[in-house]
């Protein structure tokens, strides 16, 4: 196949990838709908648009709102939604059938993954756009700084995702091994409990947890600071290993 | 003319032979069957030969072109049922087969096959809502849209009435006539018996016969009245048996 050939087919798994996962309401459910609900709701809180002096006077609304949303936005899409499709078709022979045709099952892994970022552009348009013009959230002070972590998010936090969806045998499989990864993450993250009520530890921890210091760097550009570097060494280090390890382990069945 | 030929086909996982220097060539036009229990060895051959697995060692050449080495050209002219294969449960019939048909470069007509098959009233239904007998139509049709010129069914009627069968036979023959050489996988001697122009019969990972069913029935003596009596004859068991 040549590369003409190549591009026009993951763009036809793409879009038929996106239509299937559509089709699944309990997908779009936890990818777009429930991190606009947690916003809304969230962000409705009595003096959360007023400043905090627990978050050292910033305010919620510019904080721990929004960066929750995002983050669980790519934790539902990145290490829910990818890993248990593909270990689905995995499981199923989907993958397996596909690799005696001249397509190519990695093909399907990369439209399942362009797919999942295009729903997770969608989310994020849409709890920016509501987040900003309905509640009182700000624009990102450090615009740069957010584009940076937006990017370095996909990268380390699909990563993982990837690596999951490449390895994953089955679908019960999937099921237990996407909360092992997600539950301790979203822990540290402050996902369960917000990090002001926990003891210090926990942030130092999670600072080495790509999901936490991609909600902790989100935080930090949204009220003007910058990133910290052991954020963007974790996302670093996640990153690589994430991919390499995605496309050595990769498996057809 | 020769359309496969394999040669000392041999593939051990670890300290287990699967496949032990097995050896046959299928002709252009010809429905061979590849028959045995399972566990012989069937599935494990016709993935090497597909190129879905990697020989320990042997040769294999598919219109040419060896599988492992030159899989590009293997893909564009093989169609492969193979079992236990399935799609996701929200993809629509007609879906599957115009996404199929894409990846080949001279494909066949999806909405003809569709029909061919018996399936055009299906179109819009998705996978998970399809009766046995219309997933394994929809398999073929899979099998087919690219306009193979060597089509390869593992165990295609498994699952399926009595009627569903007979369909499925004439649906192969049908394959045949058009010109497309068919590999067979059965453990279903009487399929292969009426289906085969000439039948390898595999057990313990080792060819212990290949000829016409005919001529294989003929050789396992005077009160042998099926491929079954025949394997029977040869090993001392029974596949109907094995499998019931």
């Amino acid at each position: 196949m040549n590369i003409a050939m190549n591009i026009a087919m993951i763009r036809r798994l793409t879009l038929m990838e996106l239509k299937l996962n559509l089709r699944d309401w309990s997908a779009t459910a936890f990818g777009l709908v429930l991190p606009m609900a947690l916003l809304v709701s969230l962000g409705s809180i009595p003096g959360v648009d007023q400043p905090d002096p627990a978050l050292d006077g910033r305010r919620g609304i510019d904080t721990w709102v929004p960066s929750l949303s995002f983050t669980l936005s790519f934790a539902m899409l990145a290490w829910f939604m990818l890993p248990v499709v593909l270990s689905t078709y995995r499981e199923k022979g989907v993958l397996r059938r596909l690799a005696t045709t001249p397509a190519r099952p990695a093909a399907l892994l990369a439209a399942q993954l362009i797919a999942n970022l295009l729903m997770l552009a969608v989310s994020l348009i849409a709890v920016g756009a509501v987040g900003m013009l309905v509640l009182d959230v700000s624009v990102p002070r450090n615009m740069p700084g957010f584009v940076v972590v937006l990017s370095l998010g996909v990268l380390s936090l699909f990563g993982v995702g990837l690596l999951l969806a490449s390895v994953i045998p089955n679908q019960r499989a999937a099921s237990g091994i996407t909360w092992m990864v997600f539950a301790p993450s979203a822990f540290l993250a402050g996902i369960y409990v917000p990090t002001q009520f926990l003891p210090g530890w926990v942030a130092k921890v999670g600072d080495l947890t790509p999901l936490a210091a991609f909600r902790t760097g989100l935080e930090d550009v949204w009220v003007g600071d910058s990133l910290r570097v052991q954020h963007l060494a974790v996302f670093l280090v996640t990153t690589v290993l994430a991919w390499m390890g995605a496309v050595r382990f990769f498996r057809n069945s | 003319m020769t359309v496969i030929e394999v040669s000392k086909l041999h593939k051990r996982y670890g300290k287990r032979v699967a496949v032990e220097d097995i050896s046959f060539t299928v002709n252009e036009g010809e429905i061979f069957g590849i028959v045995g229990p399972n566990g012989a060895g069937k599935t494990t051959t016709v993935e090497c030969l597909i190129g879905l697995r990697k020989p320990t060692r042997g040769r294999i050449g598919v219109l040419g072109h060896d599988p492992q080495h030159e899989p590009g050209p293997v893909r564009e002219r093989l169609g492969v049922q193979l079992q236990d294969g399935q799609l996701p449960d929200k993809l629509r019939v007609g879906e599957a087969l115009e996404l199929y048909a894409s990846f080949y470069r001279s494909p066949a007509d999806p909405a003809a096959l569709l029909k061919e098959l018996t399936l055009d009233q299906h179109r819009d239904h998705p996978y998970k809502k399809l009766s046995g007998g219309q997933k394994q139509r929809l398999s073929i049709a899979l099998a087919l849209v690219g306009n193979p010129k060597i089509a390869v069914f593992d165990e295609l009627t498994t699952g399926l009435d009595p009627n569903g069968r007979r369909v499925t036979w004439k649906l192969i023959e049908s394959v045949r006539d058009r010109g497309v050489t068919v590999v067979l996988v059965s453990h279903f001697m009487e399929e292969a018996e009426r289906l085969c122009d000439r039948v390898a019969v595999i057990d313990g990972g080792r060819v212990i016969a290949l000829d016409t069913p005919a001529r294989l029935v003929a050789q396992a003596g005077k009160d042998s009245k099926n491929l079954d009596d025949a394997f029977l004859a040869l090993t001392g068991r029974s596949i109907e048996e094995m499998e019931a």
